[in-house]
C-alpha cells in the first residue's frame, strides 16, 4: 500500500482510519450532507462510544466504516487497506472475517435457530460444519443463552435476540465490532446487560468495539467518546477527562 | 491479530449451499405452499395427459390381442354354419390364406388357373374400391352418386355408360390406378367374371354345409368331426377343432338360453332376479344374472323345470358362457369403435395420427404449453414474493460475508427444491388421476396397462425434471434481484 499516508499515531496501531470522509445523499438542492469531512482513528482494542443527536450522521459513519456503503469523498482504511480499492468478493471476505455487525433490529434470520444464526458467518467463511457447531455453542455460552440454542428468533425476547446477534458477530473472530444503537429496541435494564456484554468482550478479546447509544452509562465503560454533530466530529474525549465534566450524568442514570 | 490481506471471499460448495437451503426448510415450505401447489397442478396435468394416453394405447393394444382368439373362433364357427357372402368371398380371394383358397377351389371345382385369375380379379376389385373410397366426397358423388361401388357398377355393362364415366373422370382430372380406360373397362366383363366365380364358390359352400348335421357334429368326437368336415371340403385340422370346441359349446349354450327365454316362466324368474320388468329381459340380462357359479346352478334348475325334449345346458356350461361373453364384451368395449367394427386395416387411425405430435392432439398440446406457462408465472410470482419478504435477511447475509453468487445459488436451489416437492406431489396426483380415469374407462382391464409401467415411469421422471427446470427458470429473475441487493439494505427497518 504505497499510497497509504504515514501513520499519525505511532504508539497504537489503528484498526480503522478515515481520511476527510464525506457522504452526501442526493444531489443539488435536495442534497443532504450526512458527513462533512470526518477524520478519525479507531485504535486496536479500543472501546469507542459514538454519541450525538438523531440525524447527526452516526449511522452514516458506521456504514462507511463497516464498508457497507461507499463514501462520496475521502477514504476509509480498514486494517490499513483502502476499502474503495476492494472488489465485491474482497469486500465480502472483509465483512465476513474482519468486521462484526450488531444491528439495532438484531437482523437474525427468522427461519434459522439461534445456533444456525451464529454459525452462518462461519459457513460463509468455509469452516466445516462440526467446528462451526462447536464454536457456535461456545459463543452462545459466552453470551449466556446456550440453553436456547435451538430456538428461533420469534421464540426469543429482544435481549436474547441481541445476545444471539452478538454471538454471531464474533463468529469469525473479527478485529472490529460495529454496534449502531444496539440497545435502541431494548428496555433500560436489558440494554444495560447488552452494553455490559460488549464491555466484557472488549476486555476479554481485545476487539475494537465501536458503539453508539443514547444510554449514558456507556460513557463510563468506553475508552473514548466521539461526539458527532451535523456530520462533523464535534470533539473526541477520553473517559478520564469526561468523568470530571459529566460525572454527575453517570450518577443521575444510576438511580 | 492477523493482518488483513485483500483476499477474495470464496464461493459456497454445492453441498454447503444445499445445507443452507435445507435449514429451516419446514418453516419456509409452509410459506411456499402456493408455489408447490401451482407447480404440482401443472406437473399433475402434464403427467395425467401423457399417462392417460399411455394407458389408452397399452390397454387397447392388449385388449386387441386378447380379443383376437374370440374373433378368430367366431369367424371359423360362422364358416361352419353359414355360407360366406359374396363380399367375404372377394375379400378372402384378395388376402385370404392358402387353406381358405383351397376350400374355395374344392367347393367351386376351380382349376389352378381359374383360382389365380379369381385372385387377380379380386385384387383389382379391391384396389378399385380403395381408390373410390379415398376420393373427396364431391368427386365420388359425381362419379357414381352416393352409393357403394358394387351397386353403382351394375349399370356399367352398357358401353355408353362406361364412356360417360370416362368423360367424367377426364373432366375432373381424376387418375385411377392403372389409368382411366382400364379402370372403367374392369367394371364390364372382368367384374362380372369375378362375381360369377364368387357365386360358384358360395353355392359350393352351401352344398358343403348341407353335408354337416349340427346335432351330430355337436356330439361327435374331434376325430369323427374332422373326418366329416374333410369330406365336405373343409380344411380344418383336428387340433384346430379341439381349440374351437369351447367356443362352439358357448355358442350352443347361448342359443339354448335364448330359446329358453321364450318361456314366460323363465323370463319371470330372471326378471325377478335381475330386478327388471319382464319385458326388458334380454339374452344380455340373462347373461349378467349369471355372475357366480351359484347363479349358474340356479338358472340351470329353472331351465330344468321346463318340459322340453332337449336337456338344458349344465350349470358349468352356463357359467363358462356368461363369463366368457362378459369378458369378450369388456374387451370389445375397451377398443375404439372403429377398430372393433373393421377387422382389416386400421384406416381410420392413420388419418388422425397425421396432425399429432407425441401422440397427442394439438389442443392438448396447447393446454400443456399453457399449464407450463401458468407454472412459470406462478413460481416466478411466488419466488418474487419470497425474495421481497426476505430483503433484510438477504442483505444481512451479505453483511455476514455472503457473495452475490452464493445468494443467487441459494435461491435457485431453493426454487429447485420447491420444484422437486411440487413435482413429486404433482406426479403422484397425475398418475393417480390417470389411473382413476383408466379404471372408469376400462374397469379391471386397467391391469393390462401393467405392460406400460416403464413408460409411465419415464413420463413421471420427465414431468418431474420439467417441473424442476421450469421452477429454476422462473426463479432466475427474482434470484438475480436478491443477489444484487446491497448489504446496506440490512439497515432498513421494516
Ligand atoms: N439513505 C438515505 N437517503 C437520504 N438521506 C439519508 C439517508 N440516510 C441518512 N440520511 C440523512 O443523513 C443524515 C444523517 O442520518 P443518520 O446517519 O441516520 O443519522 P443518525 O444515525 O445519527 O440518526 C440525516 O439527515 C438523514 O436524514
Ligand atoms: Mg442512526
Amino acid at each position: 500500500m504505497s499510497n497509504t499516508p504515514p501513520h499519525p499515531d505511532q504508539e497504537r496501531p489503528a484498526a480503522i482510519r478515515t481520511l476527510d470522509l464525506a457522504k452526501q445523499y442526493g444531489t443539488g438542492d435536495a442534497a443532504t450532507h450526512a458527513l462533512r469531512g470526518v477524520e478519525i482513528n479507531f485504535h486496536r482494542g479500543e472501546f469507542i462510544a459514538v454519541m450525538g443527536p438523531s440525524g447527526s450522521g452516526k449511522s452514516t459513519l458506521f456504514n462507511m466504516v463497516g464498508a457497507l456503503d461507499a463514501p462520496s469523498a475521502g477514504r476509509i482504511l480498514i486494517d490499513e487497506v483502502d476499502a474503495a480499492q476492494l472488489s465485491a468478493n474482497e469486500l465480502a471476505f472483509l465483512r465476513c472475517r474482519k468486521i462484526g455487525y450488531i444491528f439495532q433490529s438484531y437482523n437474525l434470520v427468522r427461519y434459522m435457530t439461534a445456533l444456525e444464526n451464529v454459525t452462518l458467518p462461519m459457513v460463509f467463511a468455509g469452516i466445516d460444519a462440526e467446528t462451526a457447531h462447536k464454536k457456535g455453542m461456545q459463543l452462545l455460552e459466552q453470551v449466556g443463552i446456550a440453553d436456547r440454542w435451538d430456538h428461533r428468533p420469534l421464540e426469543l425476547s429482544g435481549g436474547q435476540q441481541q445476545r444471539v446477534a452478538i454471538a454471531r458477530s464474533l463468529a469469525n473472530n473479527p478485529m472490529i465490532l460495529l454496534a449502531d444503537e444496539p440497545t435502541a429496541n431494548l428496555d433500560f435494564k436489558t440494554g444495560r446487560e447488552v452494553l455490559d456484554l460488549l464491555e466484557r468482550i472488549n476486555k476479554d478479546r481485545q476487539v475494537t468495539v465501536i458503539c453508539s447509544t443514547h444510554d449514558h452509562r456507556l460513557l463510563a465503560m468506553c475508552d473514548r467518546i466521539v461526539w458527532v454533530r451535523d456530520g462533523r466530529i464535534e470533539r473526541i474525549q477520553k473517559r478520564e477527562d469526561l468523568e470530571i465534566t459529566v460525572g454527575h450524568m453517570a450518577g443521575e442514570d444510576d438511580q | 491479530m492477523t493482518r488483513l490481506a485483500a483476499e477474495r471471499q470464496k464461493g459456497l460448495s454445492p453441498g454447503v449451499s444445499l445445507r443452507l437451503v435445507a435449514t429451516g426448510v419446514g418453516f419456509r415450505l409452509m410459506r411456499s405452499g402456493v408455489t408447490v401447489a401451482v407447480q404440482a397442478l401443472a406437473v399433475a396435468f402434464l403427467v395425467y395427459v401423457f399417462a392417460a394416453a399411455t394407458i389408452d394405447t397399452t390397454v387397447q393394444r392388449r385388449a386387441a390381442e386378447a380379443i383376437a382368439p374370440y374373433r378368430k373362433a367366431d369367424a371359423q364357427l360362422t364358416r361352419l354354419r353359414q355360407p360366406d357372402t359374396v363380399r367375404t368371398i372377394t375379400e378372402t380371394l384378395q388376402h385370404g390364406g392358402e387353406e381358405r383358397l383351397a376350400e374355395y377351389a374344392t367347393w367351386a371345382g376351380l382349376t389352378d388357373t381359374e383360382l389365380a385369375d379369381a385372385k387377380w380379379l379380386a385384387q383389382q376389385w379391391h384396389d378399385a374400391q380403395r381408390w373410390h373410397e379415398s376420393l373427396p366426397d364431391d368427386d365420388r358423388v359425381l362419379l357414381f352418386g352416393d352409393q357403394p361401388l358394387l351397386e353403382a357398377t351394375v349399370q356399367l355393362d352398357d358401353p355408353d355408360e362406361r364412356r360417360r364415366l370416362e368423360q367424367r373422370l377426364a373432366e375432373r382430372q381424376l387418375e385411377p390406378p392403372g389409368g382411366a380406360a382400364p379402370w372403367v373397362a374392369f367394371f364390364d366383363e372382368p367384374l362380372a367374371r369375378l362375381m360369377t366365380t364368387a357365386q360358384r364358390i358360395r353355392a359350393g359352400h352351401i352344398r358343403a354345409l348341407s353335408r354337416l348335421d349340427p346335432a351330430t357334429m355337436q356330439h361327435a368326437s374331434d376325430e369323427q368331426a374332422s373326418q366329416t368336415l374333410a369330406e365336405a371340403g373343409f380344411r380344418i385340422t383336428e387340433a384346430q377343432l379341439t381349440d374351437l370346441r369351447p367356443f362352439a359349446e358357448r355358442l350352443h349354450t347361448a342359443a339354448a338360453m335364448t330359446e329358453a327365454l321364450q318361456d314366460p316362466d323363465v323370463r319371470r324368474a330372471i326378471a325377478r332376479r335381475a330386478r327388471v320388468t319382464i319385458n326388458s329381459v334380454t339374452p344380455e340380462v340373462a347373461r349378467d344374472v349369471i355372475a357366480t357359479p351359484a347363479d349358474a346352478a340356479w338358472l340351470h334348475e329353472r331351465l330344468a323345470e321346463r318340459n322340453t325334449a332337449d336337456a338344458p345346458p349344465t350349470a358349468d356350461a352356463l357359467f363358462d358362457y356368461a363369463d366368457h361373453a362378459r369378458r369378450e364384451q369388456r374387451l370389445a368395449d375397451a377398443l375404439p369403435a372403429s377398430s372393433s367394427a373393421a377387422t382389416n386395416e386400421p384406416a381410420a387411425m392413420s388419418a388422425s395420427t397425421e396432425s399429432r405430435w407425441l401422440g397427442l392432439p394439438p389442443r392438448t398440446l396447447l393446454l400443456i404449453a399453457l399449464s407450463c406457462l401458468v407454472c412459470v408465472v406462478g413460481v416466478a410470482n411466488a419466488m418474487t414474493m419470497s425474495v421481497t419478504e426476505r430483503f433484510s435477511e438477504i442483505a444481512t447475509m451479505k453483511c455476514l460475508g455472503a457473495r452475490s453468487g452464493s445468494v443467487m445459488t441459494m435461491f435457485l436451489l431453493e426454487s429447485a427444491a420447491l420444484g422437486v416437492a411440487g413435482g413429486v406431489v404433482g406426479t403422484a396426483l397425475g398418475l393417480a388421476l390417470a389411473a382413476a380415469g383408466g379404471f372408469v374407462r376400462y374397469g379391471t382391464l386397467l391391469a393390462m396397462a401393467g405392460d406400460a409401467l416403464g413408460t409411465l415411469g419415464l413420463v413421471a421422471l420427465g414431468a418431474l425434471a420439467l417441473g424442476v427446470v421450469l421452477s429454476v427458470i422462473a426463479a432466475l429473475l427474482p434470484s438475480w434481484f436478491a443477489a444484487r441487493l446491497p448489504p446496506i439494505a440490512a439497515m432498513r427497518v421494516e
